[in-house]
């Protein structure tokens, strides 16, 4: 036995040994020839371990690679990788992604686009996941800002902004064609096909269809969240000119959702809970133009249009929304250190609802709306190389809250080269939804014995307006550590005005049947906010790295009312991921999240979410270049785990474990 | 039930086995620093016009686009060789005074930006060096790209030409001798 031991060690120490040995022995690089050098053998390592960007601004980038590594079938899943995103699944089809905090199914301080079309919806302000999608191989990069946006992206960009890119036609010649299956994701499968229609035109044409099973309640029910999407879409670009280039893309999707219910409802003059299947669907679509002309290195302008239609129709409500959006964007740069982009913005909704049941009405049941806004930023180059300042601010008028300012000051020092030190102090604001000024809504009841029941019904308030942030940001990133880099950000988020419940005079019309408490949005609610986020990527292979990312977060609330209306995103979040490539052909993916206790918005009151482990190992083999075989296990370490609740009336539903399988075919 | 020492040994075997690093012979080095080595021994056997650079000047200006990692290639070719050899890096971060420069090493540039940049300086004697084929099908004059693990060098002659520059015929017998396909990128026959 001891004998086995020491072999054991010697083996350990002469591997690595026997690995420097390979790079002994050889010509010092410097005095290589240059045929010599077209003979070297050139590792190509993700740059990742060691890029450094040059933004004063906590920004992350999710390529390509990663996504396909990890085997996101969605994009949120995708959004896992990038440190300091709070990503929860509430369902099969539904997600609560936020940044900072303020975690919730419409998560109202978060920023979604896709290829420069805004994804946040007017009508409950946050995004719709289920109907944010693309072929995922499609997508270029993924980016990820933390903290303020407004001055660039405007309103609603106040924790963060998601800037989803997806390749241009060119990069996507040929066909593409994937498809697999397993215990959750059941079924699905995309091809995309893209050619070259002149020297300086391509596009590309796609169709894709997922089917997903149901989830798990508490007790291993089945709880009734199945979903089934079909999507297709078109890219086109064009270098017309040398200067000129033109992008036209648009896509189309459908969305069938189950789920259980559970309404109240007042029948025969007593309140109730209804507990029914709902079944839901949506569809929708979008086209967008985007020119763009160059007038030298420094200076071009992008214009930009887009129109978007969605709609959704359950057992509650339909929603209907059209959007006209336009955009011009100007860069320039002034006497060799300042570099100014400016811009202008307007955008038309309009809006129509349609609640079928009495606990909810909507007045008016259609509104327009519009939304004007320009900005500036200017770029200075204090020390050339060294230090720059970025001065900005947007200035925006829009129909719900009227004129908003959101200045931003940051600055960045490369004091080193491996270093990058920068601040920034930014103000952003999250518009009112059209839900808060016009919705009222029966929220639920309670029964004390001997007394009427209490129905408390939310009322929406024209008057409630604009929340507030001022957010201070300071950030350090180095790469000094050869092999491994670091980036540390730190804030601190000063919220005011948040929205808050006012109950009103009790309203006795209906005693003695029951009593109706009526709750008016206002301004009232007070957080401030402080947090770390740290993100580290260690290669010591080209074929071996690791990613682990951690970020802490703490709130203070104004009262124990604005703690329970706004809930509490985990304080601790903890992932670590392994990307092993033993063989070029075979990849190996391990990632592990922890995810801190949180309380979540419930429709009734808060509900607290129990810390959880997670486990996903993806293991790929391309058998030839163009022909990939994988297999993904998602959720390993339990059966079912709650991440999140619905707060609407939606019943609580665990996620499974599943595993799938999947081919992936260029040709 | 195999016992703890045992599995590791299987481990190890299973490294060493599948880890393609071991049997490898020839020399290995990173992307970056090999694109940088080249680009300073390519400027070696370029000739510039005797009055932009005399052939036996003091200084090269080397001037680099890109991230921190194709910077810091080129800085360690600068310290490793700053007494044999007379090269100087600049780092250009916004793309501003491009003429002081004679090779211009471009990398993570947009399609669109590059193009200009390229346009831009067409008929000045600078040497542009880029990566991947599209760098010099839109006109710059040479291009290095991975293929198979080996660096592949592209160069387009004509945009040479117009720039006034040449390059030694024992490192174009190497290259693969690319033309512009654009029409719209003007070649001086």
């Amino acid at each position: 036995m001891k004998r086995k031991i020491n072999f054991n060690l010697s083996v350990a120490i002469v591997f690595p040994a026997f690995l420097s040995a390979v790079y002994a022995n050889e010509k010092p690089a410097s005095e290589l020839s240059v045929e010599e050098l077209l003979n070297v053998e050139v590792t190509t390592v993700s740059k990742k371990a060691q890029s450094l960007n040059d933004a004063a601004a906590a920004i992350f980038v999710i390529s390509q690679d990663d996504i396909r590594r990890i085997g996101a079938r969605s994009i949120p899943e995708a959004l896992r990788l990038a440190p300091g995103v709070d990503v929860a699944r509430i369902n099969s089809h539904q997600w609560a992604v936020s940044i900072r905090g303020f975690n919730n199914r419409m998560s109202n301080k978060l920023l979604v686009l896709i290829d420069g079309r805004n994804l946040y919806t007017r009508a409950f302000s946050g995004t719709y996941w289920e109907q944010t999608d693309v072929v995922m191989a499609d997508i270029e990069r993924i980016e990820v800002i933390r903290g303020p946006g407004a001055t660039l992206w405007g309103a609603n960009a106040v924790n963060g902004v998601i800037n989803i890119i997806t390749k241009q036609a060119d990069k996507t010649q040929g066909g593409l064609l994937t498809a697999g299956g397993g215990t959750e994701q059941i079924g699905f499968g995309s091809l995309r096909y893209g050619g070259k229609i002149n020297q300086s035109t391509a596009a590309r044409a796609y169709i894709k269809g997922d089917v997903r099973d149901e989830n798990s309640l508490k007790n291993g029910q089945d709880a009734g969240d199945s979903w089934q999407k079909m999507q297709t879409g078109f890219r086109l670009d064009s270098d017309y000119t040398n200067q000129d280039s033109v992008t036209v893309q648009g896509d189309a999707f459908y969305n069938w959702m189950r789920d259980n219910m559970a309404l109240p409802i007042i029948q025969n003059t007593q309140p109730q809970i209804l507990a029914l299947q709902d079944q839901a669907n949506s569809f929708g679509g979008n086209v967008l133009f985007r020119q763009k002309h160059i007038f030298s290195p420094t200076s071009s302008y992008q214009f930009q249009a887009y129109y978007d239609f969605y709609q959704i129709k359950n057992i509650q409500r339909l929603e209907n929304r059209h959007t006209i959006d336009l955009d011009f964007q100007h860069r320039f740069s002034v006497l060799d250190w300042h570099d100014i982009v400016w811009g202008a913005h307007y955008r038309f909704r309009h809006d129509q609802f349609n609640f079928y049941s009495g606990f909810a009405q909507i007045y008016p049941d259609q509104r327009n709306d519009q939304l004007v806004s320009g900005f500036v930023q200017d770029e200075i180059t204090l020390i050339e190389n060294e230090l720059w300042l970025t001065l900005g601010s947007k200035f925006e008028h829009n129909d719900y809250s009227g004129f908003e300012v959101q200045p931003s000051a940051r600055i960045l020092w490369a004091f080193h080269s491996k270093h990058r030190l920068w601040a920034a102090i930014s103000r952003a604001v999250r518009t009112p939804s059209r839900a808060e000024h016009d919705l009222s809504l029966t929220a639920g009841s309670t029964n004390v014995d001997g007394l009427p029941p209490l129905v408390v019904r939310i009322e929406g308030n024209r008057d409630f307006g604009s929340e507030h942030v001022l957010s201070y940001e300071i950030g350090y990133r180095t790469t000094a550590i050869k092999h491994f880099s670091f980036d540390l950000t730190a804030f601190y988020n000063d919220y005011s005005r948040l929205r808050s419940a006012r109950p009103l005079a009790l309203d006795p019309s209906n005693a003695p049947n029951y009593i109706v408490q009526p709750l008016v949005f206002v301004n009232e609610h007070s957080v401030h906010s402080y947090g770390l986020e740290l993100a580290t990527v260690w290669q010591p292979f080209s074929w071996w790295r690791w990613d682990a990312h951690y970020s802490w977060l703490k709130m203070d609330y104004s009262s124990q009312e604005a703690k329970e209306e706004i809930g509490q995103s985990p304080q601790h979040r903890f992932f670590v991921r392994s990307a092993l490539s033993l063989r070029e052909d075979v990849d190996l993916d391990i990632m592990y999240r922890y995810v801190d206790r949180s309380i979540a918005i419930g429709v009734w009151r808060p509900v607290t979410i129990k810390d959880y482990m997670s486990l996903d190992i993806r293991a790929a083999w391309r058998i030839q270049k163009d022909f990939e075989l994988s297999v993904t296990g998602q959720n390993l370490l339990q059966s079912h785990h709650q991440e999140y609740v619905n707060p609407a009336f939606i019943q609580p539903v665990e996620i499974d474990r599943g595993v799938y399988g999947k081919f992936s075919w260029q040709f | 039930m195999l016992k703890s020492s045992q599995k590791l040994n299987y481990c190890l075997v299973v490294l060493l086995f599948f880890s393609n690093i071991g049997g490898v012979s020839a020399q290995v080095l990173d992307k970056p620093a090999v694109f940088a080595l080249l680009t300073f021994n390519i400027a070696r056997f370029t000739r510039w016009p005797p009055l932009v650079l005399p052939a036996i000047s003091k200084n090269i200006q080397i001037c680099v686009v890109g991230d921190n990692i194709i910077r810091d290639a080129f800085y360690a070719l600068e310290r490793e060789s700053k007494r044999k050899r007379n090269i100087q890096i600049r780092y250009l971060s916004r793309l501003r005074k491009i003429q002081q420069c004679h090779v211009l090493y471009i990398s993570g540039l947009k399609q669109d930006i590059l193009r200009q940049v390229l346009n831009q300086i067409k008929k000045q004697p600078i040497l542009t060096v880029g990566e991947g084929r599209e760098f010099v099908q839109n006109g710059g004059m040479v291009a290095f790209e991975v293929y198979n693990k080996k660096t592949k060098l592209m160069i387009n002659l004509s945009a040479l030409k117009q720039a006034g520059l040449s390059i030694n015929a024992r490192i174009l017998k190497l290259a693969e001798i690319v033309t512009s396909p654009f029409p719209n990128v003007k070649t001086v026959e």
